[in-house]
């Protein structure tokens, strides 16, 4: 009996999809896939922001304690209240500063601030990214 | 050559072959589209679920049980992106649709389903010149619940195990609708 119905149904014209069809599937999979990529970058770049902006406090502060402790500070107050005397003996001046610097401290801070503008440089990018298409979208 | 099946194109999709999706798209776009259609009527309509429907299935695919069938699953998805679409559309016509059959599941079926299948069509039933619109108008005639069995079943080639799957209703329920709607189809028919 299932054959007859088959045979039956076989009758039924099935349409054919619109022309075009399956290349706008793919290219709305791929405009789908591009989304979930930039939404996932805003989140990282977010909590990367953040996390640098709150990161900073303490490592500015370790810095700042650093740097008295080191007697970097004194010594490059040299610079403003005995030029004539860095001046004159400037490569054990440098020296001694190298050798005060809070390298550590420095580096922390820095690499902070560039993970913070990097962050935003990228979450600026998404951002564009994502208003000018909703912009190409309602124009559309 | 023997096709690569549904399961090794996915295997092959998740294993990082992006054309393998493609390809699949390709062999579903069409009995999705006229299923699809079948809900909507409409061919624009049609066409934006079907989109709707590969792109649920792309989002998914990493869930999808390979121990399961594939055709089940994304005929699955596209029942619901259509009711979705009707509900939003007529909520009227989702109640149909989708049918209140948990409260009628034990009546439905009745001593009448547990009989053998009906006979089958005379072959006067083929004869007819005009038996391709005869046919579209007695389908479109019958309930939507006996309409999407049917289909299922003749048209689209499932068990009734996998359209109870498909349709989230128990197997004695599809199988009462499906002998429901064949006596219906050969009352109008035979007419």
């Amino acid at each position: 009996m299932r054959g007859d119905y088959e045979r039956l149904f076989g009758q039924i014209d099935h349409l054919e999809p619109p022309d075009g069809l399956l290349d706008k599937i793919i290219l709305r999979i791929n405009t789908e896939r591009r989304r979930r990529t930039i939404r996932f970058r805003i989140g990282l770049f977010g909590v990367l922001a953040v996390t640098a902006v709150a990161a900073f406090i303490p490592a500015w502060q370790e810095l700042q304690s650093e740097m008295a402790g080191s007697g970097f500070s004194q010594f490059f107050s040299l610079i403003f209240s005995d030029t004539q005397v860095v001046l004159t003996y400037w490569r054990e001046f440098i020296l001694s500063l190298i050798e005060s610097m809070p390298i550590l401290g420095i580096t922390v801070v820095l690499g902070l601030v560039l993970v913070f503008l990097a962050s935003v440089k990228f979450l600026v990018r998404d951002f564009s990214a994502v208003f000018s298409r909703s912009q190409l979208i309602k124009t559309n | 050559m023997t096709q690569t099946t549904d399961e090794e194109l996915i295997k092959k999709y998740l294993s990082g072959d992006e054309p393998a999706f493609r390809e699949l798209t390709e062999r579903y776009l069409k009995p999705i589209y006229n299923f699809v259609y079948r809900y909507t009527k409409s061919g624009d309509s049609a066409e934006d679920i079907t989109q709707d429907v590969f792109v649920n299935v792309w989002k998914s695919i990493k869930k999808f049980d390979q121990d399961k069938k594939f055709k089940t699953w994304i005929f699955t998805i596209a029942k619901n992106t259509s009711l979705n679409w009707v509900k939003k559309k007529k909520p009227l016509l989702f109640s149909e649709l989708s049918g209140s059959d948990k409260k009628n599941e034990k009546e439905s079926y009745s001593f009448e389903d547990s009989l053998r299948d009906p006979a089958p069509l005379p072959d006067e039933v083929f004869a007819n010149a005009d038996l391709k619109n005869k046919l579209e108008l007695a389908m479109s005639s019958l309930d939507n619940n006996y309409r999407a069995v049917l289909f299922l079943h003749y048209n689209d080639h499932f068990t009734f195990q996998e359209i109870s799957e498909m349709l989230g209703k128990s197997i004695n329920t599809i199988k009462s609708q499906h002998r429901r709607g064949i006596v219906l189809l050969k009352k109008v028919l035979t007419v």
